[in-house]
């Protein structure tokens, strides 16, 4: 095991910020939103590096960051704007070309799941580690969110 | 078709706004910097403790003994240990060093205390020209000036300028699941350099074994940052590497005290209920294992993660860290149910008869509930 120094950091950021990014982008839907939550994990994170205790546990842990800097964001704008986020299908977001459009436009708590084990390639585990989620949960979930987007894919079609 | 849209959606996948990129580097490089200002802070009271003791070695000892253990944890914070650590320290250490052509290896003297093993390396170059560090992306003006350079160069310039190559020093102990990391280090007056070296836990077993550290050396290649001034980062892009190694045997030793309690201390801010606490203690530190169960989901979710349990002595105030500092909470179920968090304390002379917790979200920096948790009663 290999302990946690600022290069290893920097270079596994780089790396992981585009998917960071992206995670974000399908909570927050807002480009300028997105960015700050990618930016707060990325110092979140580096606040902790000394308590992770190997590089290979970094990626995991930004995404887990990431996760959660979008969770404040999606506090804070539930008190600003006291209304909750609908769980009917949005209009598709401008950020995102085929697939990813109609993906960005399934109810959160399908995207998110559906984003990150299939979009950014993670785990089950994982996935319901991030999410908090039982893991049968993230499993349906992951499920259901794949048959909505397959239904609105050949809707197009 | 599920299996063409899971295709689609790695191949498709969006791109971040333009500039992003230079943004996260941006901030990235802010860290850094605040980070080495941080360092280069703690760095100048180090650096008036290490001139202190480098005059109390060289009264005690020979100028040519250099930097033993003691003087390395002593010229650190968080460094008070117990006298008889003293008695651990093994001098002759039984070692076989196998140098590279840049550098050879040296075990001043160690000390392994039932939990830890702590080393004292004296790393000499053995070329005029190389300059030993441990691999940070910079080296400040008080580090410099420890080999000294003028203490308005940074190395980077003093590296450019005298044609000398930096090395970064990296050890690995050949023990698996046990890393050992470089603590501190010292530049002497030759050049050598003297680390501190502190492994992970290593079972009483593990010591009877021959152990080795293989250290990895890599030529740091200076890269300027256009965009920054006065600001050089080394990286380690096509740098060149060598491998040297140290076998050594140390003395077995065992821990002073331990105590273990099952408890039953409710948390009900934070969800979670505290069921057992164990205590190590050893000359360099105090180990302290907390085990609890999340007793409420709800509430336990909304630390996000951040839930740390904090020790305060009779008086309210803050346990200090010691040698080791820090320490690591993690699920030791598959359920995520039950959890460990283990914490490096200052070394105690007696452990106390009770513990004072508080637990603490480090996000939001709140504390809640505190606990006095009787390690006397069984």
């Amino acid at each position: 095991m290999q302990r946690m120094e600022s290069d290893d950091f920097v270079k596994t950021v780089k790396a992981c910020s585009a998917s960071m990014f992206r995670v974000a982008y399908g909570m927050l839907r807002n480009n300028a939103d997105a960015e700050d939550a990618v930016s707060n994990a990325v110092e979140a994170a580096f606040s902790h590096l000394k308590k992770i205790r190997s590089p290979q546990a970094l990626p995991a842990y930004l995404m887990c960051c990431t996760v959660n800097a979008c969770h404040e964001v999606l506090r804070q704008r539930r008190r600003e704007v006291a209304t909750a986020f609908s769980e009917e299908m949005s209009p598709p977001c401008s950020n995102g070309a085929g697939v990813w459009e109609y993906l960005h436009a399934l109810p959160e708590k399908y995207r998110l799941p559906l984003m990150l084990r299939y979009g950014e390639d993670w785990p089950l585990n994982d996935v319901a580690h991030f999410l908090r989620l039982p893991k049968g949960t993230a499993s349906s979930r992951i499920s259901r969110g794949l048959d909505m987007l397959k239904r609105e894919l050949e809707k197009e079609e | 078709m599920r299996q063409e849209i899971i295709n689609r959606m790695q191949t498709e996948r969006p791109v971040p706004p333009e500039g992003f990129e230079a943004r996260q580097d941006t901030l990235l490089n802010g860290l850094i910097q605040k980070e080495e200002m941080k360092m280069k802070k703690k760095m100048s009271a180090g650096l008036v403790l290490a001139l202190l003791i480098m005059l109390i070695a060289i009264t005690a000892f020979a100028s040519t003994n250099g930097f033993g253990l003691l003087e390395l944890l002593a010229a650190r914070q968080n460094s008070a240990v117990l006298p008889e650590a003293n008695d651990l320290v093994e001098k002759n250490i039984s070692q076989a060093s196998v140098p590279c052509e840049w550098a050879d290896f040296e075990i001043r003297d160690a000390a392994y205390d039932g939990l830890n093993l702590y080393l004292a390396v004296v790393v000499r170059p053995l070329q005029d020209h190389l300059i030993l560090t441990d691999g940070g992306v910079s080296q400040t003006a008080d580090r410099v000036r420890g080999l000294g350079i003028d203490g308005e160069e940074k190395l980077f310039d003093y590296c450019v300028r005298n044609n000398a190559v930096a090395l970064s020093v990296s050890p690995v102990l050949n023990v698996e699941d046990c890393d050992v990391w470089m603590s501190d280090w010292v530049w002497e007056a030759d050049g050598s350099m003297s680390c501190l070296l502190i492994s992970e836990e290593l079972p009483p077993e593990k010591i009877k074994e021959e152990l080795a550290i293989t250290f990895n050396l890599r030529s740091m290649l200076p890269m300027e940052q256009p965009d920054r001034e006065n600001w050089q980062f080394f990286t380690y892009a096509q740098s060149e590497k060598q491998q040297g190694m140290l076998k050594f045997s140390v003395k077995e030793n065992g821990v002073r005290e331990t105590v273990t309690r099952e408890v039953e201390a409710d948390f009900p801010s934070v969800g979670v209920s505290v069921n057992r606490v164990e205590m190590v203690s050893t000359a360099f530190g105090t180990r302290v294992s907390l085990d609890y169960t999340v007793v409420d989901a709800e509430k336990y979710c909304m630390t996000e993660g951040g839930l740390w349990f904090e020790y305060m002595d009779r008086d309210g105030n803050r346990i200090e860290g010691g040698v080791i500092g820090g320490g690591t909470a993690g699920a030791v179920d598959e359920n995520k149910q039950q959890y460990r968090q283990t914490e490096y304390l200052t070394a105690m002379e007696k452990l106390p008869g009770e513990l004072t917790v508080r637990a603490y979200i480090c996000w939001t920096k709140e504390r809640y509930e505190t606990r006095v948790i009787d390690l006397n009663a069984k």
